[in-house]
Parts: C-alpha cells; sequence; structure tokens
C-alpha cells in the first residue's frame, strides 16, 4: 500500500513539475518585439505622441507664468496669479515633468535600439533620422521649459545640457535625413529649426544663423504636435467648449493680447467672451471676466480637442533672424524680417490690415521682436523659454521697457521645476536642500 | 417490418419487468417509511441521513423529516442518524418481510459536532475534532431571513467577516473582507468555490480582468458573481479566514476561502418545494435632519429667503426647510449672485426624494428533489426581478441548477451539477459623472446641466445603462473507494461568466449633446481540475495516519471588449458603429490566460480520536510569476485537541477541542505585471497606432506571501446551551506587492509591482452561541459574536501609496487635518496635507442576534451590527462646498448657523473675514469652518468616523396557517432588513456602511445612494 501511494505521490509531483506556466498573453507589445523593423513606424510615432503630450501641459502652464493666459476656473490651473514670487513644485502639474521626459527617453531609446539593431544601416534609415529630430525637439522643449536638466536617473545638470543634446541629435539628424534623401526632407527642415533654437540658447548665433536661413526652413514649413480626442490639445480641454462644460480655467483677460486683439484684430492671438456652446460666464473664481482663447477652437466642437500646436516653423525662423540681425546691430534687416511676418497676416473682419512696426533703432527693434514673437508664437509653448533666455544673457535688463510680459519677470523665474515624483525617487536628487521633503531642507524657497 | 415489431415487443417486456420485478422484490422484504423530528420542538428535520450500515443503504430525509427505506432485507438492524448540527443517534428496528416500520426518531441537536465533515482547508475531508483551525459554517436551516444573495446570507453571522451593504443601484455587488485585508494593492476578496468548483473571478466588468478595459462610460457599481448562486440552492456554507486554513489553497487563498455547498437530491419521495418572496424596498433618510436657523441680521437687504425669493432676511429661530419644496421655483433671482439664499434648508434624502421610488420586488422559486439509492437528484428553477429604487433600475434573474448523483458501483459515486443563471439589468448612473443622477441632483445649480430644476434634470434620465450577465457552471466529482480507508476524488469544474453592457446618452443629450454610447464585454472562464487521494492506516493501536495527496490545475481565459463612441447622427436606435468619433480611447480587445497549478500533500496523525496533529504542503507555479522565479511553497501545521475526551475531564464541564494552526498562502500578480511591455495607442491625431511604454517588468516578481498563526478553542458547557468559539490570529504578509514609481528621467512613468511590502493583522474571533431558554413551546436563543482587527504596516520600500504608510493600518485615512478640530475657534491646520486619521476597516465588529422561539413553530429572530474604529472619507462633497450655493449636504446643520452664503471672500485658503464676524460663528467649530465653505486646499477635510449600528434583520417566522392539498410543510416568514442606522455624532456624511465596489482596497463614498431597507414577505411550502 505504501509503495502504492508513494508511486501516486511522485507521479503527481512529475505532473506539476511537467506542468507548463509558460503563457504568451497579447495585448500590451513584449519588448523584444520593439526590435523588428515593422515597429518601428510605431515606434517614432510614439516618440511624437509624447511630444504631443509634453506640448500641450508645458505650453499650458508657461503660458501663465508668461501671461499669455490668466488662471480663471479651478481645474488644471496653477495658483501663480495667487501665489506670486515662484514656480514652485506644488504648482505645477507633475506631467509637465513626466511628459517631457517621457518624451525625451523614448527617443533616446529609440536611437538607442535603432543603433543596436541597423548597426551600420542606422545613418541611412529614415526612422533613424526622425527618431533623432524627435529626440532633438523633445530635448529642446525641455531645455525651454524647465529649470534644470536631469537625464535617466542623474544629478541635475546645467539646463545646457538639454540644449547640447539637441543640438547633437539634430546635426546627426539633418546628416541621415540628407542621406536618405527626398524623403525626409521635412525632418530635415526640423532639425535645422531645431537646431537654431537650440543655439540660440548655446549662445552659438552664428551656427544658429547658419541654420535659420530659408533654405534650410522655408517660410511656409511648419511642424506641429498633432491631438485628438484621445489625448487633446490642453487649452481646448480645460477650455471644455465643446460640451458646454463647468472647467474654463483660463481666461486672456488682463493680458497684453486682451488689448491687442481688441485694437488690431489680428487673429493670431484671436480670443472671444460670446457663446460657444452654452453660456459664458465668469469663471470658477468669481468676477474673472472669461474670455477665451480661440486660437485652438476655431469651431467650437469636439473635434477642437485634436487642434494642432506649432512645434517648429519657417516663421519662427525668419524672427531669429531678426534676432541675430538685432544682436548684430542691424534694426534694419531686423524691422524688415519682422514686419515681413505680419505682412498679410489675417485679421477680424472688418479690421484693417496690420501695420507695421516702425523700427529706429535696436532698442526698438528688440521690443519689437519681443513683442511680435510672443504674438507669433502665442500659446506655443515658447514665450516663457524666450523671456528666460533673455533675462540670462541680460538683454531684457538692457534692451525691453515694455511689453506683453511686463509684470513677470521680477516675480516669476521663467522654467518649470523638476516634479516632486523625480524627486522622491531619483537617488542623486534626494537630498536636494531646495525640496521641502529632503531631510536636508534649507527651509528657503527654491530659487525658481 | 417484423423485425421491427420484435424489437418493439421486446422492449415493451423488459419495461414491464423493470416496472414490476422491483415490486415483486419488495413483497419479500420490509419498508421503513419513518419520520426523524427535532427533540425540542418536534418539527420534522429535512436532509437528515438515514442509513442501515450493515446493509450499505442509505437515504435523506424529505423537508417535512420523513424518510423511507425500501426493500429492506428481513432482520434486526442499527438505524444510524446523522445530521450536521445535531448528535449522531443510533435506533434499532426488526424488519420483517412485507412489513412497513413507521419509526419517529427524535434527535436533539449539538451544540458542538466534534464528528460532523468540513472539507474546507484540507485535503479529502475530515471531521471537526480532527481540524486545528477555525471553521465557521453557515446552514441555510438557520437562515430565517428569505435572503436574495449570498452577500446577505452572510452578513453579520460570522465573526471576522464584513460585508458592507453596498448601495441602492441595481446589480451593485459587495465587498468581502476576512479578517481585514490580505493586500495592499491586489484583491482582498476571498477564493470562493461552489461545490468544489472554483469561481472564476470576483466581479463582473473587473478593472483588474484587463486593464484599461473599461471605456468609462459605466457610472454604476460591480456586480458581484456571488450574487448568480441561488440561495434557495444552498445548503451550507463553510468559511475558513486565513492562511492557517487555506494553506493548500496555494497561490490564491491568503484572502481566505468561501466554499458553497448546493443542496442535493434525496432518496425517497419526490419532494416539490415551491417559494416566493414578495417585497418593498424604501430608502431610509441618510441626509441631514431638521432644525432651526440662529438668523442672519446682518444679511443684506434684498436677498431672498429660501420659501420667497425677494423677502427680507431670515428671523432668527426659523425652522429649516426642506430644499425640495423648492423644486419648482427659482433659487436665484436675476442679478443676485450665486443664490445667495438657500443654504440653510435640510436634504434627508440629499434632494435625491423625486427620484427614491418604493419598488415593488418579487422572487418565485421552484425546486424538486428526490431519488433512488442508486440515483438522487435536485433541481431548482427560480425567477426574480422588480424595479429599483432610482427611476432607471429594474432588473430580472433567472436561476437554475441541478444536481444529480448516483453510484455507478457499490465503491463509486459521482456528482454532476450543472448552474446556469442570466441577470439583466438596468440601472441609472451615479458616481462622479456627467450621467450621474445623483452627482447633477446633488451638485445643481453648479452640474452639468446648469440647472436646479428638476424638470431639466429629468432629462438625465434619457440615458440607458443595460446590463445581461450569463454565468454557467458545470462540475463533475468522482469519488472511488476501491479499498476500505481509501479514497480518490476528482473533481472537474468549468466556470462560464460573461457580462455586456450597453450604455446610451442620446442624441441631443442635456450634458453631452452630440451623444454617446459604448458597449462592453467582458468574460472569465475557468477549467480546474482537482485531484485528491486519501489513505487511512492504523500504524498501531490508537494512532492513525491519514496521507492525502493530490494536485490542482486551473486555468483562467479572459477577455475584454469596450467600444466607445460619440457623436451621434440623430434620434433612434443606435450601435457604435453609428458614432463619428471615438472620444475617450480606441476600441480595446484584450484577452488574457492565467494557469495555477499546485501539488499538495497533508498527513493527519490521530491518537486516541481526541490528540490530532495535521502536517501538509502545497507547491504552486502560475503564469504570472516572473520568469526568474519558480515553484513556491506555502506549509500548513495544525494540531487539534479534544480534552474533553479526557478521562479526567468532569463530564459537567461540557465539551471542548483546543486547537492551534500555522499556514501559508499566497497572492499572485497580474498576468502582465512581472513582463517588460509596450502599449500599442491608438493615435488618429498622428496618423496611426503610436508604442508607448507600459509596464517596466520585473523579472524575479513573486506572490504575496501570507503567514497565519490561529490559536482558539470550541467549547460546549452548561449541558451545551452554551457554545463558545474563540480564536486569535496573527497573520503576516511579506513580499506584498507595491506599486514602485521610478525616476520619470527614466522615461517610463507607469509604476512597477513590486514585493516590498509588510504588514499584519491580529484579533481576536468570538462566537457566542447561548440557549437562555428552551422549552417545549418557548425559546430564546442569543448568537454574539465579537472580532477585533489590528493592523499595521512594518514596510513599504520606496513605496509612496497614500493609504499604505509605515506604523498605520493598512489601508489607513489620511487627510488634511485640522489641528483644533472641535474647538469653536478658527481652524489651524496641521502643516502636512496627509494626517493620520485611522484605519479604513473597523476594528471592532459586534454583532447580537436573539432568536425568540413560540409555540407552533413560531421564530423571532433579530440581528445588529456594530462596526466601530474606522475612517472613511467622502469625496465629492468638497465640490459642493467650493461652489455653493447650496453647499453641502454634510454641512447643514452648520448652515443653519452661519449660511453658506455669508461667504464672500477670495479663493484664498480659509474662512473669510465676513464669516469670522457672523453673529453666529462661535457656533460652528474649527473643523467645520475649514470644511463647510468656499475653500479651495481642504479637500479631504470630509473624512469621518465610520461607527455605526446597523438593524440587519428582523424576521418573524410561523407555519402557514392553511394547507393546500398534498401540501407537507409551508411556513411563512415576514421579514425587514437595513431598517435602523445609528451613526457616529460626529458623521454627518452618507452612511458609511456603503462600502465600495468589489475589489476595491479601501471603504469610501462615492456619488451614490445608500442601500435600502427591504420589507420582504415570504411563503415556502413543500408537496
Amino acid at each position: 500500500m505504501h509503495k502504492r501511494i508513494s508511486v501516486l505521490v511522485a507521479g503527481a509531483a512529475l505532473l506539476v513539475g511537467a506542468c507548463s506556466f509558460d503563457v504568451t498573453n497579447p495585448g500590451p507589445v513584449a519588448d523584444e518585439a520593439l526590435d523588428q523593423a515593422g515597429a518601428w513606424d510605431a515606434l517614432v510615432r510614439g516618440a511624437r505622441y509624447n511630444i504631443s503630450r509634453a506640448t500641450s501641459i508645458d505650453a499650458f502652464y508657461g503660458a501663465v507664468a508668461a501671461k499669455e493666459y490668466s488662471t480663471s476656473g479651478r481645474i488644471n490651473a496653477t495658483k501663480l496669479p495667487l501665489v506670486f514670487g515662484q514656480l514652485s513644485v506644488d504648482d505645477v502639474n507633475a506631467n509637465t515633468w513626466n511628459w517631457s521626459q517621457a518624451a525625451r527617453w523614448q527617443a533616446e531609446d529609440g536611437q538607442r535600439r535603432l543603433r543596436e539593431v541597423l548597426g551600420s544601416g542606422f545613418a541611412t534609415n529614415k526612422y533613424a533620422a526622425q527618431i533623432l529630430m524627435y529626440g532633438a525637439l523633445a530635448n529642446r522643449i525641455l531645455g525651454e521649459n524647465f529649470c534644470e536638466a536631469v537625464i535617466d536617473g542623474s544629478a541635475k545638470k546645467p539646463i545646457n545640457e538639454y540644449f547640447t543634446r539637441a543640438e547633437a541629435q539634430a546635426t546627426e539628424a539633418i546628416a541621415i535625413a540628407g542621406a536618405v534623401g527626398a524623403s525626409e526632407v521635412s525632418t530635415q527642415r526640423a532639425a535645422y529649426a531645431i537646431r537654431a533654437s537650440a543655439r540660440l540658447y548655446l549662445g552659438n548665433f552664428a551656427g544658429a544663423g547658419n541654420d535659420a536661413t530659408t533654405a534650410n526652413v522655408p517660410t511656409s514649413f511648419s511642424l506641429s504636435a498633432p491631438f485628438d480626442l484621445t489625448t487633446r490639445n490642453l487649452f481646448v480641454d480645460t477650455n471644455d467648449f465643446a460640451v458646454g462644460g463647468n472647467f474654463r480655467a483660463s481666461t486672456v483677460w488682463r493680458t497684453f493680447f486682451e488689448s491687442y486683439f481688441r485694437t488690431t484684430g489680428d487673429l493670431r492671438v484671436r480670443w472671444d467672451s460670446s457663446t460657444v456652446n452654452g453660456k459664458a460666464r465668469d469663471g470658477e473664481f468669481t468676477g474673472i471676466p472669461w474670455l477665451y482663447q480661440r486660437k485652438y477652437i476655431p469651431t467650437g466642437t469636439n473635434a477642437d480637442y485634436g487642434s494642432p500646436i506649432r512645434l517648429v516653423s519657417g516663421r519662427e525662423m525668419r524672427l531669429v533672424q531678426a534676432e541675430l540681425a538685432l544682436r548684430a546691430g542691424d534694426f534694419t534687416t531686423a524691422e524688415g524680417l519682422i514686419n515681413g511676418i505680419r505682412a498679410g497676416q489675417a485679421v477680424r473682419a472688418g479690421s484693417p490690415a496690420l501695420t507695421s512696426w516702425t523700427i529706429t533703432n535696436v532698442q526698438e527693434g528688440w521690443n519689437a521682436l519681443r513683442r511680435e514673437r510672443s504674438i507669433e508664437l502665442w500659446l506655443e509653448g515658447r514665450t516663457m523659454g524666450d523671456l528666460r533666455r533673455w533675462i540670462a544673457d541680460g538683454t531684457y535688463a538692457a534692451q525691453f521697457t515694455n511689453g506683453p510680459d511686463s509684470d513677470v519677470a521680477d516675480r516669476v523665474r521663467m522654467c518649470l521645476p523638476i516634479s516632486r515624483g523625480e524627486r522622491q525617487t531619483n537617488s542623486n536628487l534626494q537630498l536636494d536642500p531646495d525640496d521641502p521633503q529632503s531631510p536636508i531642507y534649507n527651509g528657503q524657497a527654491a530659487p525658481w | 417490418m417484423p423485425f421491427k415489431v420484435r424489437r418493439d415487443l421486446a422492449r415493451l417486456l423488459v419495461s414491464i419487468l423493470a416496472l414490476v420485478l422491483p415490486t415483486i422484490l419488495a413483497a419479500q422484504a420490509g419498508t421503513i417509511s419513518g419520520k426523524v423530528v427535532h427533540e425540542g420542538t418536534g418539527a420534522g428535520v429535512p436532509a437528515v441521513q438515514v442509513s442501515i450500515p450493515a446493509l450499505k443503504v442509505s437515504t435523506l430525509t424529505a423537508a417535512d423529516g420523513s424518510f423511507t427505506l425500501a426493500g429492506v432485507r428481513p432482520g434486526n438492524y442499527e438505524l444510524h442518524i446523522i445530521r450536521i448540527g445535531f448528535r449522531a443517534t443510533d435506533v434499532p428496528v426488526e424488519v420483517r418481510a412485507g412489513q412497513i416500520l413507521t419509526p419517529e426518531v427524535k434527535i436533539t441537536e449539538a451544540a458542538m459536532a466534534l464528528d460532523e465533515i468540513v472539507v474546507t482547508g484540507t485535503a479529502g475531508q475530515a471531521r471537526r475534532r480532527e481540524v486545528g483551525n477555525s471553521i465557521s459554517q453557515v446552514q441555510i436551516s438557520d437562515v430565517k431571513q428569505p435572503v436574495q444573495n449570498l452577500d446577505q446570507m452572510l452578513q453579520g453571522r460570522t465573526a471576522g467577516v464584513v460585508i458592507p451593504t453596498g448601495r441602492a443601484d441595481m446589480g451593485s455587488g459587495s465587498a468581502i473582507r476576512l479578517r481585514g485585508n490580505a493586500s495592499l494593492s491586489l484583491t482582498s476578496y476571498p477564493l470562493i468555490y461552489v461545490d468544489g468548483i472554483r469561481q472564476t473571478a470576483e466581479a463582473y466588468s473587473s478593472n483588474n480582468l484587463v486593464p484599461n478595459a473599461n471605456t468609462g462610460t459605466r457610472q454604476g457599481g460591480q456586480a458581484s458573481l456571488l450574487a448568480d448562486i441561488d440561495p434557495a440552492t444552498i445548503d451550507r456554507v463553510e468559511i475558513v479566514k486565513g492562511p492557517a486554513a487555506t494553506a493548500l489553497y496555494g497561490t490564491e487563498a491568503a484572502a481566505g476561502v468561501i466554499q458553497i455547498f448546493t443542496k442535493k437530491g434525496v432518496t425517497g419521495r419526490t419532494v416539490w418545494t415551491f417559494q416566493t418572496d414578495q417585497g418593498v424596498r424604501a430608502v431610509r433618510p441618510w441626509g441631514s435632519q431638521p432644525g432651526t436657523y440662529y438668523g442672519s441680521p446682518g444679511r443684506p437687504a434684498g436677498i431672498p429667503l429660501p420659501s420667497s425669493p425677494g423677502s427680507a432676511a431670515i428671523a432668527a429661530g426659523t425652522p429649516t426647510q426642506a430644499c425640495i419644496r423648492l423644486a419648482d421655483q427659482p433659487l436665484i433671482d436675476a442679478g443676485l449672485a450665486d443664490g445667495l439664499a438657500i443654504s440653510g434648508c435640510h436634504r434627508p434624502y440629499h434632494d435625491m426624494d423625486p427620484y427614491l421610488h418604493k419598488p415593488w420586488r418579487q422572487r418565485y422559486t421552484l425546486s424538486v428533489a428526490g431519488g433512488s439509492d442508486a440515483v438522487r437528484y435536485f433541481t431548482s428553477a427560480s425567477g426574480e426581478g422588480g424595479d429599483g429604487i432610482l427611476p432607471l433600475d429594474n432588473d430580472l434573474r433567472y436561476q437554475f441548477r441541478s444536481n444529480v448523483s448516483f453510484h455507478p458501483t457499490e465503491k463509486l459515486n459521482i456528482d454532476i451539477s450543472s448552474a446556469y443563471s442570466r441577470y439583466k439589468y438596468s440601472f441609472t448612473g451615479s458616481n462622479n459623472g456627467t450621467s450621474s443622477l445623483y452627482f447633477q441632483v446633488v451638485r445643481r445649480p453648479l452640474n452639468g446641466p446648469s440647472s436646479y430644476d428638476y424638470r431639466i434634470l429629468d432629462s438625465i434620465l434619457t440615458q440607458r445603462n443595460n446590463v445581461r450577465n450569463d454565468r454557467m457552471i458545470l462540475g463533475a466529482t468522482a469519488t472511488w473507494t476501491p479499498l476500505s480507508g481509501m479514497t480518490h476524488k476528482l473533481t472537474l469544474g468549468y466556470d462560464d461568466a460573461r457580462s455586456e453592457e450597453n450604455y446610451l446618452l442620446p442624441f441631443n443629450y442635456i450634458t453631452d449633446r452630440p451623444g454617446r454610447i459604448s458597449l462592453e464585454k467582458s468574460g472569465s472562464r475557468s477549467f480546474s481540475t482537482d485531484y485528491v487521494l486519501s489513505q487511512q492506516i492504523s500504524l498501531f493501536t490508537g494512532l492513525k495516519s491519514t496521507l492525502s495527496a493530490g494536485g490542482q490545475l486551473v486555468q483562467r481565459d479572459e477577455d475584454a471588449l469596450a467600444l466607445e463612441g460619440a457623436g451621434l447622427p440623430g434620434p433612434g436606435e443606435h450601435t457604435v458603429s453609428s458614432a463619428s468619433t471615438f472620444p475617450s480611447q480606441a476600441p480595446v480587445i484584450a484577452r488574457q490566460r492565467v494557469i495555477t497549478g499546485g501539488f499538495l500533500f497533508q498527513n493527519m496523525f490521530a491518537f486516541k480520536d481526541r490528540y490530532f496533529l495535521t502536517v501538509g504542503a502545497r507547491v504552486d507555479g502560475n503564469s504570472a510569476f516572473g520568469e526568474n522565479l519558480g515553484l513556491q511553497t506555502y506549509p500548513k501545521a495544525s494540531a487539534s485537541y479534544v480534552i474533553s475526551d479526557e478521562p479526567f475531564w468532569p463530564g459537567a464541564l461540557g465539551t471542548m477541542k483546543l486547537r492551534a494552526a500555522y499556514g501559508l498562502a499566497g497572492r499572485a500578480p497580474g498576468a502582465f505585471d512581472a513582463i517588460k511591455t509596450w502599449t500599442p495607442t491608438l493615435w488618429t491625431g498622428g496618423g496611426g497606432t503610436a508604442f508607448i511604454p507600459r509596464n517596466p517588468g520585473n523579472p524575479d516578481l513573486a506572490p504575496e506571501r501570507s503567514r497565519e498563526i490561529e490559536v482558539g478553542a470550541d467549547a460546549a458547557v452548561l449541558n451545551e446551551r452554551l457554545t463558545v468559539d474563540f480564536s486569535y490570529y496573527d497573520r503576516v504578509t511579506s513580499d506584498a506587492l507595491l506599486q514602485i514609481a521610478r525616476a520619470p528621467s527614466l522615461g517610463n512613468t507607469n509604476q512597477q509591482l513590486e514585493n516590498v511590502g509588510k504588514f499584519y493583522n491580529k484579533g481576536v474571533e468570538l462566537g457566542v452561541t447561548g440557549k437562555i431558554l428552551e422549552s417545549a413551546k418557548l425559546g430564546i436563543e442569543l448568537n454574539a459574536t465579537l472580532a477585533t482587527n489590528k493592523s499595521k504596516v512594518l514596510e513599504v520600500g520606496t513605496a509612496t501609496v497614500n493609504n499604505v504608510q509605515v506604523g498605520q493600518p493598512a489601508p489607513v485615512v489620511r487627510a488634511t487635518k485640522v489641528k483644533n478640530m472641535y474647538d469653536f475657534v478658527d481652524p489651524v491646520f496641521e502643516p502636512d496635507s496627509n494626517n493620520f486619521y485611522g484605519p479604513n476597516l473597523p476594528t471592532q465588529t459586534i454583532t447580537l442576534a436573539p432568536t425568540f422561539r413560540f409555540p407552533k413553530q413560531v421564530t423571532l429572530t433579530l440581528r445588529g451590527e456594530y462596526q466601530a474604529g474606522h475612517w472613511i472619507t467622502q469625496g465629492a462633497a468638497h465640490f459642493l462646498a467650493q461652489r455653493g450655493p447650496y453647499g453641502t449636504p454634510s454641512c447643514d446643520e452648520v448652515y443653519r448657523y452661519v449660511p453658506w452664503a455669508e461667504y464672500d471672500g477670495p479663493p484664498v485658503y480659509g474662512p473669510s473675514a465676513r464669516i469670522n464676524t457672523h453673529q453666529n460663528i462661535d457656533k460652528v467649530n474649527a473643523v467645520d469652518r475649514a470644511r463647510c465653505y468656499r475653500s479651495i486646499l481642504q479637500s479631504n477635510l470630509f473624512t469621518w468616523p465610520a461607527d455605526f449600528f446597523k438593524v440587519r434583520e428582523i424576521t418573524l417566522q410561523a407555519p402557514l396557517p392553511f394547507r393546500l392539498p398534498r401540501m407537507q410543510t409551508a411556513m411563512i416568514t415576514i421579514s425587514g432588513r437595513n431598517l435602523f442606522t445609528k451613526v457616529s455624532k460626529r458623521n454627518r456624511s452618507n452612511d458609511p456602511d456603503i462600502g465600495n465596489s468589489v475589489e476595491n482596497l479601501t471603504f469610501s463614498f462615492t456619488d451614490a445612494v445608500p442601500a435600502p431597507a427591504e420589507f420582504t414577505v415570504s411563503i415556502r411550502a413543500t408537496f
């Protein structure tokens, strides 16, 4: 009997041991599958997807900091108008940092993967060109919007780390796109424009000038961050026009653009206060009129959630050329370039055509440039970076007299902070004396 | 043709012989046709096993206690009578040829039936005296109340089992907790078995089934799979509450096991049972109650009264009015900001009054049981339905079950069971969403339609939320006893649960003009195989060994489909394909498979039938484990000592068993948790599918391991009039899975489950049953339970989970806190936004259930439950406090002193100067000043003590005063449920017994109406 039982027990044990518990479930895709060429289209699109998400939220918070917009509601609004002086980790949605870093990481991880798989073929592969360009763009976005650099769990680095990476990746993208040929002309043009912007921050003005030419980036060229009803342009989402919703979180009220649009009708900074779908009313904070932007809501329907945000454009490059001219003391060339952007610009029905700015010296040129850049790039997530760059190199103090952002420069550091999540999970950042969560917190407000 | 005639004639002959032969044979034997009755009450006792061991024949008694053993060979025998809960009884009988014996056997209840058989938690089966762990049992015969589902059947009957009543909306199931939370991030729902077949999932439309499979359109609760088990088909339920008893169930059993045993057929004549339940439901008021205004002399002129817009200030001493009276008049005069008038009214039903119905519900059950010695059967069919409390709520449920047992040979018994249920229901949207009726009403007029007016809110009810759940369970168990003391038991089970949900916000819907439509389908199917061999061996005098070994293999396949579209072309009937856009997410079609397999062995040593030692282990593999992980071992050991069987034990002290048990059990991670993966995301804006990072992956991912030590004693004293069941348990869960955040600069912001946590649950459980008065005509019995639960988190690694904190209960309620909560001064806030309040699950639970027995089998049962020591957070109230003009119902009593509208300060973080100068401000304590007025930081200050006492049941049962032809027994039961609730004075929120969805980690409030009171009249008759 004992023998019989022993045999049975041993048999059962053998049976279980022989059972296979390997299961391959469909749905989420295993990491190894992305090594195959057929996955690269979606891999590159994923990098772009993250750039869209990052752009939307960075631009929203940057717009408030740069006074492109004011807070009028409760949801997704920073407390910037309420707590003056700094953008702290509590004031800004952590996804600014998270999604921007995700955009950088996915592009750079994709570059690593393609280099490993393609070997020497990397230098002539269209996906390599594209993902390098998106990597450069993600780094430019991080550099323009954040205060410090952190790469893959590193310690804090100077902000130029992002621009250096952007420059390097754009340089490689330009070369590979050129090698691929005509199909990647747009990739190459975008890479030139990204590198030009990065070089402005790095102080390589000659290099920026070489990149920003009409030949490299025609005036009509642009690259945008697309959205759809899933990803959603945050400027539309927070206003929630299409469903007549309650969010109504931002207003143009008391910004430069309120009066500028009233007087000129320049549709680049279009806003409205009339009915879109449902009754417009004051914001959540009683007494703040709700003047909603219409740059991204031309129709006032659900479809507007997909309104793209421009990332790169030839028009911006002309303004880069104007800035470089001003830096060289050539205000006449700058005047032509700036007014060239204004020429033919669409205006509200019934408004006269836009007038040209009159520039008689370099300082007027700088003020006109700042004004025109803020109008041209309104709600595109660029103005806060411009202000910080100009404050950092002394241009702001030396040249600017008044303008769209006259009352923000003194009290708000023009950049977004490292998120609390990064501070809590990155061992190289945990002992940050500026972080109230840190055991060595110095009790002082962070310097931003 | 001639051949066919011969064949038909042959068949006829065989048929006649088959009919006649037993009669001929029976005429040479005797028949025992008796009745088993209760010693105390004289009532017939059903389901008693009556056997003649010498002849190896047996039968079960019918509903009236009658039984028949036909064809008994003449001779002298012992009639052996056994039933769970009664003392085994032997009666000598003398059977003569052709004679019919009609004995009446009286059996007495055994307060502590040490020889009754239990199966849950042990390999094969065991007598209760042999089991070293606590095992609770609920007999359907003890449940007088007509229950609609198993949740109700178990609620408040067993120490250590917490089952919230839940919410009013149709189809919502309840969470179940055995000895607190068994996990910090996975479900703490126990493992469910039905007749040995493992239940495939916990809830329909499971959020855990396939992540991201829900479109988000669903604005209601989750339906529990337990509701598919027709309570009329249940015979008994066994509950083992922790790893000390569940080790042999392995990887999924850390949260305990509930095993349901359905009714079997009865040898003898066919017995039909019919039952109908007719009832009505009504919600008891749960909101603010009437009071008196203290007046507001400082109110500016022209601000309207609640009842008469445009009039002057409210005079001191004015009684509050019910807000509902104001439903048909504008609350806000044109030109006046923010409806300053309204706060100060009372809202016993949170303004939901016009929408709360008192629906009639009905249920019909018909079952038939019978059989012979060779074949027994039980078949049941039931139908149930009616409207619900909320206007769109209605349901219809059909349930069928059939159990067949037969003996192909003397040594082989086969049980085959099948069950099917269909549950169709519609519900009114709830939770925090645009289609939630409660949400839109309680937040008016700052709601989706921007309106206070019920005539406008009525249009919310054009929504449609239709669900259909189908469930099929098939099972077969073969028990083969080839040799004396050896048993092979093989169980095959198949459980298939499917759900289809259709949601529609029609074209031109008030909060979604383009309209929205979605379809969600989900399914879970399990195929399980269990095999156990048991062999009993006598080693030497007085020492026996029972060795059991076996294995289990469970394969679970799950699938989900979720489609959502918006922008309907116009009115009419549509499918998702009619939509013009896909607003929330791309269509989801997902499926996954999880395989769990294990080998188990157990050896029980019995010495002198009073010392018992059991050791065993289970070794498991699971497809969700990390690739670096091998098989997992879960050992167990237990000891039982029937001290009252010792010669030195004075008989006057009754019966006592001491016990101790130790065991480990686990909880596996999800199917994808260990693997590094990417999500293909349809991104129409980007022109196609995009890969984005999903799970960082962890090849070392292991199951959670819960170790439990349990000691206790079972005793029956005072001539078995008082029974006591006491247990102390200490459960430590290590390798607890927690989501660990990675640095966002590493690219993947999704968290990864890691085995970093450790926590414990410990407590005592005491169950007492006392027969205070017992006579033939009158009886009073008191059942009482006490359970405590103390939990503490010991380790969390680098996890940052708000309600899981080292040194605090698991889970803990943390929130913003006012230091001087109950002082009548301005609030002073704690600097941290997350402060300790207390545990989320009750730390003490007490139930009291007296039963009064009157002459003529009339009984009255009351059941009350008290839960205390826990806290619960109300998520939505702060929105109302921010927005006005009503404020939140939770602050109505505060607004009586200082109306919400008195706040007119800027949007800063505290009361305004105007509140502070209000003449009644000294009647408002600090925490209410922070809670009840427009304040944008203190969102989670609506955290309340969740202590409550609830009358779960009042049931009166009596024989029906008349009999129909052929009717054997007939009882009428009148029962009320949830009739009364008393909450802490400091809790002005919803009913804390609302709990949460089946799968959720914590209990919390949602924007939902609490469960209603129920009144039911039930008639049950057997024929």
